[in-house]
C-alpha cells in the first residue's frame, strides 16, 4: 500500500466522521420546542409551564391554548381555563374531551385496554403528564404498572 | 451343645426372615391413612372484584422465581363488552385448580406429581420429575408447563414452599389490591374462604370431568342493577 493511498483512507474516515457529526443537528430539542417555549404564558408560568414533552414538537404546532382553552380574563377569577390532573377543578369530561379531540379512543384502546374502562370516571391527566420530557405513565413496566392500579383500586379488609 | 447352637441360629434366622416379610407386606401408609387431616386448602377468585391489574402474576413471579415466558397464574381477560364509553371487561383466573382427583397425578409415571395428604395441595416433587410432560397433556385446565430453568414440570402450589411454610398467605393473595382472591382452609367453617363460599354463588371449571377442583370463581355480573 502506497503512502498516498494510506493518507487517502485516513482522509476518507475524517470526512465521513465530519459528515456524520454535521448530520446530527445540535440543540435539535430546543429548536423544535421553540414556538411553545416563546409563548406569552411562560412570562408567568416559567416553572409550571415548561413544555418538554412530545406535544411540544414544532411539527404539531400546538399552543398552550389548544389544550388549556382560551385565555379569556385569566388570571382574574371566573375564567374557563382548563386544568388537568386529579386535583383539577375542571370536570373530568371536559378534561378528557381536550385530549380526545386529537386522540381516537379506538387507537387508545389498542395501546392499552384500561383506557376503555376509565373512559367515564377518570381524566387522562390522572395517569398521564404531557409537560415532562417523558410521560411517567409510559415508563411504568411490569409490577410498577400493576402497582399504579393499586393507588386507586385499594380495598382494605 | 452344637445342636442347641444350631437351633438357636435357625431360630434367629427365622425371626429375622419373618420380620422382614412382615415389614414388606405392611401397607406403606397404614399409619397416615387413618389420620384425616384437618387442612384442605382452596381459593376463591371473585371476578367482580378483579380489576385485571396483574399484580398477582407479578408477585407470583417474584416470590416463586418463575422465569419470563411462563407463568403459574394468568388472569385471562375477555372483552370489551358494551359500547364506548360504557365498556367493561371480564377476568378469569387461570391457574392450578388443585383437583381432588387430579389427572396429572394419575398419569405421572415417577410419582413426581402428588397430592399432599396434609393440605390437599397438588404439588410437584422436582427431584422425581423426569420432564416427560404426561401431566401437561393430561391437565384439562392446561396450566402445567416445563420450567425452562429447572427443566421440570411447574405449576401453582399455593406457594407451599415459599409462603405457607413461613405462615404467610400465597403471594398472589397478598398482592391483590382489591381482595379478589380469598385463600383458606375448606374444613374450617370460620375461615374467610368458607364464609365467602357460603355467601357468594361460585362455579368451578370443568366439573363434569370429575376432577373436583378446589379453585372457585365468583362469576362476573355486568352492568347496572335494573329494577
Amino acid at each position: 500500500m502506497s503512502i498516498t493511498n494510506r493518507y487517502g483512507v485516513v482522509l476518507l474516515y475524517i470526512v465521513w466522521f465530519v459528515l456524520l457529526w454535521v448530520s446530527f443537528p445540535s440543540h435539535s430539542f430546543a429548536k423544535e420546542t421553540k414556538t411553545i417555549a416563546d409563548s406569552a404564558c411562560l412570562k408567568c408560568h416559567k416553572r409550571n409551564g415548561q413544555m418538554l414533552g412530545l406535544h411540544a414538537n414544532e411539527g404539531l404546532a400546538l399552543t398552550c391554548e389548544d389544550c388549556h382553552g382560551e385565555k379569556g380574563k385569566h388570571p382574574r377569577k371566573g375564567t374557563a381555563i382548563i386544568t388537568f390532573g386529579a386535583k383539577s377543578d375542571t370536570p373530568v369530561k371536559t378534561q378528557a374531551e381536550q385530549c380526545l379531540a386529537c386522540h381516537d379512543h379506538q387507537l387508545l384502546a389498542v395501546a392499552n385496554w384500561t383506557h376503555n374502562v376509565h373512559a367515564k370516571g377518570v381524566s387522562c391527566g390522572q395517569c398521564h403528564q404531557l409537560h415532562p420530557e417523558m410521560d411517567p405513565a409510559l415508563l411504568l413496566l411490569g409490577s410498577e404498572l400493576s402497582q399504579s392500579c393499586a393507588k386507586c383500586h385499594l380495598t382494605d379488609i | 451343645m452344637d445342636n442347641s447352637k444350631r437351633r438357636f441360629l435357625k431360630g434367629c434366622g427365622g425371626v429375622i426372615a419373618g420380620m422382614s416379610v412382615y415389614t414388606v407386606t405392611q401397607p406403606p401408609q397404614a399409619n397416615t391413612a387413618e389420620q384425616v387431616s384437618e387442612l384442605k386448602y382452596a381459593m376463591v377468585h371473585d371476578e367482580n372484584l378483579c380489576i385485571g391489574c396483574n399484580a398477582c402474576e407479578d408477585a407470583c413471579r417474584k416470590v416463586n422465581n418463575v422465569p419470563d415466558g411462563v407463568t403459574r397464574v394468568n388472569i385471562e381477560r375477555s372483552g370489551p363488552f358494551g359500547e364506548y364509553p360504557n365498556q367493561s371487561y371480564r377476568f378469569s383466573r387461570h391457574s392450578c385448580q388443585h383437583c381432588e382427583a387430579a389427572p396429572c397425578v394419575k398419569v405421572c409415571p415417577t410419582g413426581a406429581a402428588y397430592i399432599d395428604e396434609e393440605t390437599g395441595i397438588v404439588a410437584v416433587n422436582e427431584d422425581r420429575c423426569v420432564g416427560c410432560q404426561y401431566c401437561i397433556a393430561a391437565c384439562p385446565y392446561q396450566i402445567r408447563f416445563i420450567n425452562p430453568e429447572t427443566r421440570v414440570a411447574d405449576k401453582c402450589d399455593f406457594c407451599q414452599q415459599t409462603q405457607l411454610s413461613e405462615g404467610l398467605l400465597p403471594a398472589c393473595v397478598l398482592a391483590c389490591p382489591t381482595n379478589a382472591l380469598v385463600f383458606g382452609n375448606l374444613k374450617d367453617p370460620a375461615s374467610a374462604l368458607v364464609k365467602t363460599l357460603k355467601s357468594k354463588p361460585t362455579y368451578r371449571d370443568k366439573v363434569d370431568l370429575g376432577t373436583r377442583p378446589k379453585l372457585f370463581h365468583v362469576r362476573t355480573i355486568d352492568g347496572e342493577i335494573v329494577l
